[in-house]
C-alpha cells in the first residue's frame, strides 16, 4: 500500500543510534537508487522513458517514494546554503574564519583546479580575491553596470546577474529578470548562462529576458548570438540557433516556443523606462506591467483579459498606466485599501453605481 | 525590511523565490496549472506562520512545496478520490514550530556533513548546489566526463543521506 509514505512520509527509518543506522531496515540499494533519481529529475528536461522508469520504480516499493522525498529535501536544503551565502554577501559579511578554514579545498591539485573555476572562490571569500560579483535591481529599478572587461550591462526590474572573472572567458549568469548587454571587444568569448542554456555573443548588443513562467526571450540588436540548450546529460545540445541582428527567439526548457522573428528597438524600450504594446490581449499586457510593481494586479473577468490593448506606457507608475488604459477599455481600476492590490473589473455601462472612481 | 502590512514577509518570499518555485513545481508535476495550484497552496501555508518563526524562508518554501507536490501526485494516482485514506494520510499539519526547528537543525547538520565530505565529492556538490552549475558546466570546468560528475553527485547525495541517518535524523522538517 502506498499509504506508508503518506502518514509517515518523512519518518523513513527511526534510526536512534549509530548501531541501528548500520543495520537499518532501509537497504543501501534503495538509498542509492533514490539518489540516482533525485539527480536525474533535478534537470530541466527529463526523457519520457526515464520519467516512466521513475514512476515504475516509485510503484515497486512504498519505501521508494518515502526515500525519494527525503533525498529531494536534502537536495533542496543544500541549495539553502546558497541563499545564506547570498544573504551574507549582500550584507557584506564574511563567514567566520574557523568555518572558512574548514571549507577551504584541501590538496594542491584541487586548489589548482579551483583557481580556474568560476566563482568557487567567491563562496565566502575563501580564496584571496573574490571572483564573482552579483548585481541586482529592485522592482521598477533600472541600473547600468560596467563589467570588469569594459562591457556594459543594463539591468531591468527585479534582476539578478552574477558575473564571473576568469582568464579564458567572460561569463555571467542571469538568475532572474532581464539584462541588456553591450559587449566590449577583447577576444575572449562572452557568455551568459541559465540552467542548461548558454548564450554566446558573436556580436555586440543583445538582451536576455528570463520570464517568471520559465520562458526565456533573447533579442539581438547588433551582431549575432549563438543560443545552445543542452540536455540533462550535457553531452549533446538539444538545439542550437544563431540569432542575427534584429531577431528574437523565445524558448522554454527544451523547446522553442516562438521561432526566430523580427525584433525592433520597441522590444527594448524598458531601457528608457517605457514599455510598448501593439494590440496585445490585456492579460499579457498586465503580466508585463506586473514586473514593474509590487502591487498584485488581477483581472476579474476572462473576457476583459482578452481585449486588445496598444500604446506606450511608463514603467514607473503602473497605476497611472492602468487608469490610462481604462479610458479606452471598458474597465474600472480598483485599488484595495490595505494591501494596495489592484483589481481590474469590467465597467457596466448600465449601472453607474458600479463606477468607482 | 518591510514589516508594514502592505508588504508582508510572504510577499517578499514570493518576490524573491516565486519564479524559482514555479520552475521547480512545473518540472516536478509537468503541468503548469497544477504547478500554479500547488504554489498557491504553498504560500497559503506560509501565511499561517509568523515571520519570527522562520529562519530559512527559502528552504521552508521548497520543502513545503515538495511535500505538497508529492501529495498532489498521490491524489492523481488515486484518480479523483481525494478524500481517500491514502490522500488524507499525508499530514497537513506540516508546519508546527517543532517541525520548523527540525528544518533549521537539518540545515545546520547538512552543512557539517558537507564540510566533512571527501574533497572529490564536496567540490562537485558545492558547484552543483551552491554555484548552481549544470553537470555539463562542472564537467567542463574540472575536465571530467559528465558521467563522472553525475556519479560523484550521486555519491555525495548518499553521503549526505547516510550522514543524517548516522546522526539519528530521519526526517527533515515539514
Amino acid at each position: 500500500m502506498m499509504a506508508d509514505c503518506g502518514g509517515n512520509s518523512m519518518g523513513v527509518n527511526r534510526a536512534g543510534s549509530r548501531a541501528t543506522a548500520k543495520r537499518s531496515r532501509l537497504p543501501r540499494r534503495i538509498i542509492k537508487e533514490a539518489a540516482h533519481w533525485v539527480l536525474l529529475l533535478s534537470s530541466d528536461d527529463v526523457r519520457a522513458e526515464d520519467r516512466q522508469r521513475f514512476e515504475e520504480w516509485l510503484r515497486a516499493d512504498p519505501r521508494h517514494a518515502a526515500e525519494f522525498q527525503v533525498q529531494e529535501k536534502i537536495w533542496l536544503l543544500a541549495g539553502e546554503l546558497r541563499a545564506d551565502v547570498h544573504a551574507r554577501r549582500r550584507e557584506g559579511e564574511r563567514l567566520n574564519p574557523e568555518r572558512r578554514v574548514r571549507w577551504v579545498w584541501a590538496g594542491a591539485g584541487l586548489v589548482a583546479a579551483s583557481a580556474a573555476l568560476i566563482g568557487v572562490a567567491w563562496i565566502a571569500g575563501w580564496l584571496p580575491s573574490a571572483q564573482t560579483t552579483e548585481y541586482a535591481t529592485r522592482t521598477a529599478e533600472t541600473r547600468t553596470v560596467r563589467l570588469p572587461d569594459g562591457s556594459v550591462a543594463v539591468l531591468n526590474t527585479r534582476t539578478r546577474l552574477q558575473w564571473f572573472r576568469t582568464e579564458r572567458e567572460r561569463r555571467g549568469r542571469l538568475l532572474d529578470g532581464e539584462a541588456f548587454f553591450r559587449v566590449a571587444h577583447d577576444g575572449r568569448p562572452f557568455r551568459v548562462v541559465m540552467d542548461q542554456a548558454t548564450i554566446e555573443a558573436v556580436g555586440t548588443q543583445f538582451d536576455v529576458y528570463r520570464k517568471a513562467d520559465g520562458r526565456v526571450r533573447v533579442t539581438v540588436l547588433e551582431g549575432a548570438v549563438q543560443v545552445t540548450l543542452r540536455g540533462a546529460d550535457g553531452a549533446h545540445p538539444i538545439w542550437e540557433r544563431r540569432i542575427e541582428a534584429h531577431q528574437q527567439i523565445e524558448y522554454e526548457h527544451s523547446r522553442i516556443v516562438d521561432n526566430v522573428r523580427r525584433a525592433t528597438d520597441e522590444d527594448l524600450l524598458w531601457r528608457q523606462g517605457t514599455v510598448s504594446f501593439q494590440q496585445q490581449p490585456l492579460g499579457q499586457v498586465v503580466d508585463e506591467l506586473q514586473r514593474y510593481t509590487d502591487r498584485p494586479i488581477s483581472i476579474t473577468d476572462p473576457e476583459l483579459a482578452r481585449i486588445a490593448v496598444g500604446g506606450v506606457y511608463s514603467t514607473q507608475d503602473i497605476r497611472a498606466d492602468l487608469e490610462r488604459i481604462a479610458r479606452f477599455v471598458p474597465m474600472v481600476v480598483v485599488v484595495q485599501e490595505h494591501e494596495g492590490a489592484i483589481t481590474l473589473q469590467p465597467r457596466q455601462p448600465e449601472s453607474p453605481s458600479d463606477q468607482q472612481r | 525590511m518591510g514589516t508594514d502590512d502592505s508588504d508582508s514577509w510572504v510577499s517578499q518570499v514570493h518576490r524573491s523565490y516565486g519564479a524559482e518555485l514555479k520552475r521547480f513545481l512545473t518540472r516536478r508535476l509537468r503541468d503548469r496549472a497544477a504547478a500554479e495550484d500547488v504554489a498557491q497552496e504553498t504560500y497559503l501555508h506560509l501565511h499561517r506562520l509568523e515571520q519570527a518563526q522562520v529562519r530559512h524562508p527559502r528552504a521552508l518554501l521548497f520543502v513545503i512545496a515538495s511535500h505538497l507536490a508529492a501529495r498532489y501526485r498521490k491524489r492523481g494516482e488515486i484518480h479523483g478520490a481525494d478524500d481517500s485514506a491514502e490522500a488524507a494520510a499525508v499530514p497537513d499539519s506540516a508546519l508546527s514550530p517543532e517541525r520548523i526547528a527540525e528544518l533549521d537543525d537539518a540545515i545546520r547538520v547538512l552543512e557539517e556533513i558537507v564540510e566533512a565530505m571527501p574533497d572529490q565529492l564536496r567540490m562537485v556538490w558545492v558547484l552543483r548546489r551552491v554555484e548552481d552549475l549544470s553537470p555539463a558546466q562542472i564537467a567542463e570546468q574540472l575536465g571530467l566526463s559528465v558521467k563522472a560528475v553525475n556519479r560523484r553527485l550521486e555519491r555525495a547525495m548518499v553521503y549526505c543521506r547516510e550522514g543524517l541517518l548516522k546522526r539519528g535524523i530521519d526526517r527533515l522538517g515539514a
